[in-house]
Formats: structure tokens, sequence, C-alpha cells
């Protein structure tokens, strides 16, 4: 796609997807505080779950395309990462454990 | 959603096997639910259950009561899939804790013509325990 308005638009989708990264990241490291708090399973997987969402899934994206260059993979690798993190973050919901 | 309907003695399977219930507790026969409700003490546990998650302890002192009678009751409700244990904390003492919570948010029990019917309305656990943990995190794991 090429136009005057591609780059305002990529640019726009890196600043939406760093924002969410930094929300993301910060709430997965409060979570992360607090289960250093009371070590209980459901905030690890909550902590680990976002942090997989907000942080993990760009990065494997980013690092994807660096050494394939293939979008197809890039895109694959996110998918892989986003399953992984929304199962963790429904675990943290079903696990009653400590 | 309604979730566990009889009609007379005709079962409906599907609907009294509890599926989708996030703490995988099954909901029991309805002659273990009518006798869960039809035991004074079964019904004051489930309608503190109701309120907000409580642990054993604080049941116990609520009530006039022996520790094994509460128990042989808890274990009566868990088995009509009433109530399960919603989430277990450590105490600050280090003591593990579980906390009882009511599974069904409303109960009607109806005599029809010749069918009794006994339905229920599931409560909705997963965004309780969401909205615990949101809690905690902004707490920082604190109290």
């Amino acid at each position: 796609m090429t136009g005057p308005y591609t780059e305002t638009l990529l640019l726009g989708s890196l600043v939406l997807l760093l924002a969410i990264a930094v929300v993301g990241g910060w709430i997965a490291y409060r979570a992360g505080v607090a289960y250093r708090a009371r070590r209980t399973r459901p905030m690890l997987f909550l902590g680990a779950g976002l942090f997989v969402i907000a942080v993990g899934t760009p990065g494997l994206w980013t690092a994807t395309y660096l050494v394939t260059d293939n979008l197809l993979w890039c895109s694959l690798m996110a998918f892989g990462g986003l399953l992984v993190g929304l199962i963790l973050v429904l675990s943290s919901l079903r696990t009653r454990g400590v | 959603m309604r979730f566990a309907a009889w009609g007379g003695c005709r079962r409906r399977a599907a609907l009294a096997t509890g599926r989708g219930n996030p703490l995988g507790a099954p909901f029991g026969s309805r002659e273990a639910i009518l006798q869960a409700l039809g035991d004074p003490l079964s019904r004051e546990i489930l309608l503190l259950l109701n309120q907000s998650p409580r642990p054993a302890s604080e049941l116990l002192r609520s009530g006039s009561i022996s520790q094994s009678t509460l128990y042989r009751r808890l274990g009566r409700l868990r088995q009509a899939g009433l109530i399960a244990v919603q989430r277990s904390i450590i105490t600050e003492e280090g003591k593990k804790l579980d906390l009882y919570r009511s599974l069904v948010s409303d109960v009607d029990v109806s005599l029809r013509g010749s069918t009794l019917e006994v339905r229920a309305r599931r409560r909705d656990l997963s965004a309780e325990r969401l909205a615990d943990l949101w809690d905690e995190i902004r707490r920082g794991g604190g109290r």
C-alpha cells in the first residue's frame, strides 16, 4: 500500500503498539510485584499472560521480521504469542489455588 | 442463563451437569439441592456465601455450631453444586485459607401441575476473580 497516509498510518500503528506494550508491561510488572508479595498462582498467570500479550507478541513479531523477513511467519508467531497469553490470562481466572 | 431444570422424573442430564462452570463443579441432583435448601443451617450458610466469599472460620463465628457440623454442611452444599471454593489465600501467618462462595445467584423452586422444577442461575465467578486480581494488583499484593 502506498500513498500520502501510509507513513502516518505506520507511525500511528507503531505508537499505538508501543503504548499498548508500555501500559500492558506496567500492569504485568505490578502483577509481578503482587505475586512476589503473596506467591499466588492466579496472579503469576495473569502477570505472565499480560506480559506475553503486551510485550512478548510485538517483540516476537519484530524478532521474526528481523530474522526471516517473512510477514507470514511474523503473523504466525504473533498469533501464537497472543494465544499463549490468552490461555495464561484465562488460566488465572480458572485457577483457585494458591 | 438458566442451567438446571427438571420436569417430574425426567431429568434433563445436559442441563444438570453444570458445564461451563468456571470451577468445574457439577451441579448435584434435584434431591441434593432440595435437601440442602430444606436444611435451615445449610440455607443460612448459603445465604452468607451468597453475600460474599467467606472462610469456614468466619462461618463458624457467625453461628453456634461445631466445626464438624459446619464442614458436613459445606460438604453437602458442595455436593449439591451450590457452593465451591472460589479461591485460596495465604494469611499473614502463612496459613492456607479456602474462601467459599455461592455458585448460584438465585434458585427457583416451583410446583406446576404434577411437576416440580428447580431452576438456578449461575453466578459469574470469573468476573469476581478478575476484579479480585485487579484489586490486588492495585494494592501491590498487600492487604
